[in-house]
C-alpha cells in the first residue's frame, strides 16, 4: 500500500501482487471495528457468503458421489442443511460486525453438532443395528470434518478480534478494504487517508 | 452543488458549463469538507472514526473521554457538532438545522409527515451515521 498527495495505491498479493487498485476520488473511509452499527454483509459478501454456505457441503458431497440416500432419510440431510443455512444467512444479514456474526456462528455450531451427533448415532443404529462409536472410519471422518469446521471459526474468530478493518468507498460508489494489524495501525491509516488523500483530492 | 445528490451531468448542463468543470469544483468542495472536519477534530481533541464527505458527515472519537461525537456539514452555515445525549433537541433551532441537513444530505430520507419527534430523527441519524 502506498500513499501520496491525492492518490492511494492498493495492492494484494506476494511475491505477485494479484490485485492492484489506484484510488484518487476516495469520499469515504471508516475503521469498520470502530462503528457501533457496522453492515457486515454490505461490505464482506465476498467474505462471509462461504461461511453462510458451509452447511450445504453434505449435500454437495451426496451430489458429487451421485449416490443418493433413502428418500425416507432425506430429512436427516435435509433439516440440518436448510436450518444451517437458513439461520446463517439471518446472521449475516442481522449482525453488526464480523466479530459477531462468527461468535454467532460458533454458538449455532457448538449448539448444533452435539443434537446432530446424538441424533445422527441413534439414525445410525436404527440402520445398521451397531454404534456408530464401532465404525471407526465413519465416525473418524465425521470427527475430522467437525473439528476441521470448528478450527476454522476460531481462526476466523480471532483474526477477525484482532484486525481493524478500514473500508474506503470511492466516488463511483467501489468500496476497497484495508486490514490494519491493530487500533493504532488503523488510527494512523485512516489519518494518513483523510490528511493526504481526502484533503488534496 | 456538493448536497444536491444530482450527478455531475445534469449539474453541468443546469450551470451551464462543462462536466470536467463540475467535477472539479466536486473534487475541490469535497477537499475543503475534508479540511473543515479535521479541524472541527483537532479542536475537539478527537480522532476520526469515520468521514464521508458524498453525505456531509464525520464520526470522531474523543481522545480523552472515548465518547463519540457526530458532525455534520449545515449548507451555507457550517459544521454542527452532535454530542451523546439523553435529550438532544434541547435547542429546538439546533436541532432543526441539523435534521434539514441531514435530508438535505441524503443521510435520512424524509417521511411524509413531518409530526415526528425530532428526538427520535436524530436518534435515527446517528444510527445512520454509524451504520
Amino acid at each position: 500500500m502506498e500513499v501520496g498527495e491525492g492518490w492511494v495505491r492498493l495492492s494484494y498479493g506476494f511475491p505477485v501482487a494479484l490485485f492492484r487498485a489506484e484510488l484518487r476520488d476516495v469520499v469515504e473511509v471508516s475503521d469498520v471495528n470502530s462503528l457501533a452499527r457496522g453492515k457486515l454483509f454490505k461490505y464482506f459478501k465476498f467474505q462471509v457468503v462461504p461461511l453462510a454456505l458451509m452447511p450445504v457441503i453434505p449435500v454437495v458431497y451426496v451430489a458429487a458421489k451421485s449416490s443418493l440416500p433413502p428418500l425416507v432419510y432425506l430429512p436427516y440431510l435435509g433439516i440440518p442443511v436448510a436450518l444451517g443455512v437458513l439461520l446463517s444467512s439471518y446472521f449475516l444479514l442481522t449482525t453488526t460486525s464480523f466479530k459477531k456474526f462468527i461468535e454467532k456462528v460458533c454458538f449455532l455450531f457448538c449448539v448444533g453438532v452435539p443434537v446432530l451427533n446424538f441424533w445422527l448415532g441413534i439414525t445410525y443404529r436404527e440402520t445398521y443395528g451397531r454404534s456408530l462409536a464401532r465404525d471407526y472410519y465413519a465416525a473418524g471422518v465425521l470427527i475430522l470434518g467437525e473439528m476441521l469446521i470448528f478450527i476454522l471459526l476460531v481462526a476466523v474468530w480471532i483474526y477477525s478480534t484482532r484486525r481493524h478493518i478500514i473500508v474506503l468507498e470511492d466516488s463511483d460508489g467501489r468500496y476497497y478494504a484495508v486490514v490494519a494489524r491493530d487500533g493504532d495501525a488503523a488510527r494512523e491509516f485512516l489519518n494518513l487517508v483523510v490528511d493526504r488523500v481526502m484533503r488534496s483530492a | 452543488m456538493l448536497a444536491s445528490r444530482k450527478r455531475e451531468v445534469e449539474i453541468a448542463r443546469e450551470l451551464g458549463v462543462t462536466r470536467q468543470a463540475v467535477s472539479k469544483s466536486l473534487r475541490e468542495a469535497r477537499a475543503r469538507l475534508t479540511q473543515i472536519f479535521i479541524e472541527v477534530a483537532g479542536v475537539l481533541n478527537s480522532d476520526i472514526v469515520r468521514i464521508n464527505v458524498e453525505k456531509g458527515f464525520a464520526v470522531l472519537r474523543n481522545r480523552q473521554t472515548g465518547t463519540k461525537i457526530y458532525l455534520i456539514y449545515v449548507p451555507g452555515e457550517g459544521p454542527r457538532v452532535l454530542m451523546p445525549s439523553p435529550d438532544p433537541c434541547k435547542e429546538a433551532s439546533y436541532c432543526a438545522k441539523i435534521i434539514e441537513a441531514a435530508y438535505r444530505w441524503g443521510i435520512i430520507k424524509r417521511e411524509g409527515e413531518p409530526a415526528e419527534n425530532p428526538s427520535e430523527i436524530i436518534k435515527s441519524l446517528v444510527e445512520k451515521m454509524e451504520e
